[in-house]
């Protein structure tokens, strides 16, 4: 929960150094900080079941090969 | 009310080898007992909030409980979608906002926080020369609200 962690919301928050092609259409689970993918998978429920970390920040990562228009 | 600033997220485009900046929010959404953190995009393009049917599990909703609705990209493409109130807290603040939220299958990304359910409940302010992006809470006495949705 936001309450319960550090507060790293003014860190630099780079996704290209930590995300890549393998992660592309997958769900990833990174830390608090932004430094390191925890775990990734096709199947959201699975990698909560998965990830240990309550601090975990989850995301959906689209292919990086188009522009979005959400 | 004071302003909140975040920092925007970097994201690689591939194809273009070039790097785009994205307004992304801490967010925890609830749902009952449940609850669910990610990172969000403000986008004041989308006309409501909308999410990965993903998450739905994970928070326990039975989407075929909630209201169905169509919803187009940008492209005119329609998918089916689910409506359902769901509670969104955001990082930097305490209070828990409940909101209607659309639920999408086959959404590229997980969340979009877009005009009806957050925009309507924070004012928002785009500085990317800056690298930042702010929040404000918007006064609770909302003025000339033709939204037909009941929060």
């Amino acid at each position: 929960m936001i309450q319960n962690k550090k507060d790293t919301s003014d860190v630099s928050r780079d996704l290209t150094k930590i995300l890549n092609k393998s992660h592309e259409n997958k769900w990833v689970a990174l830390n608090s900080d932004y430094t390191e993918v925890l775990g990734s998978s096709g199947n959201l429920m699975e990698l909560t079941q998965q990830i240990l970390d309550k601090n975990a920040v989850y995301m959906k990562i689209p292919p990086a090969d188009s522009v979005y228009a959400f | 009310m004071a302003w909140t600033e975040y920092p925007y997220s970097n994201v690689w485009h591939g194809e273009q080898d070039f790097v785009i900046k994205q307004p992304r929010i801490e967010i925890d959404i609830f749902k009952g007992n449940k609850s669910f953190h990610q990172s969000a995009i403000v986008d004041s393009g989308s006309d409501l909030i909308l999410l990965s049917a993903d998450i739905a599990p994970v928070l326990g909703i039975n989407l075929l409980g909630c209201k169905s609705m169509s919803v187009r990209g940008i492209t005119g493409s329609r998918v089916d979608g689910y409506l359902c109130e769901i509670g969104v807290r955001v990082e930097k603040f305490e209070e828990i906002v409940h909101v209607l939220a659309v639920f999408v299958e086959d959404l590229h990304t997980n969340m979009l926080l877009g005009q009806h359910g957050f925009f309507r409940h924070f004012r928002i302010k785009f500085e990317q020369d800056r690298n930042m992006f702010a929040l404000e809470r918007a006064p609770r006495n909302i003025v000339n609200d033709p939204i037909a949705f009941e929060e």
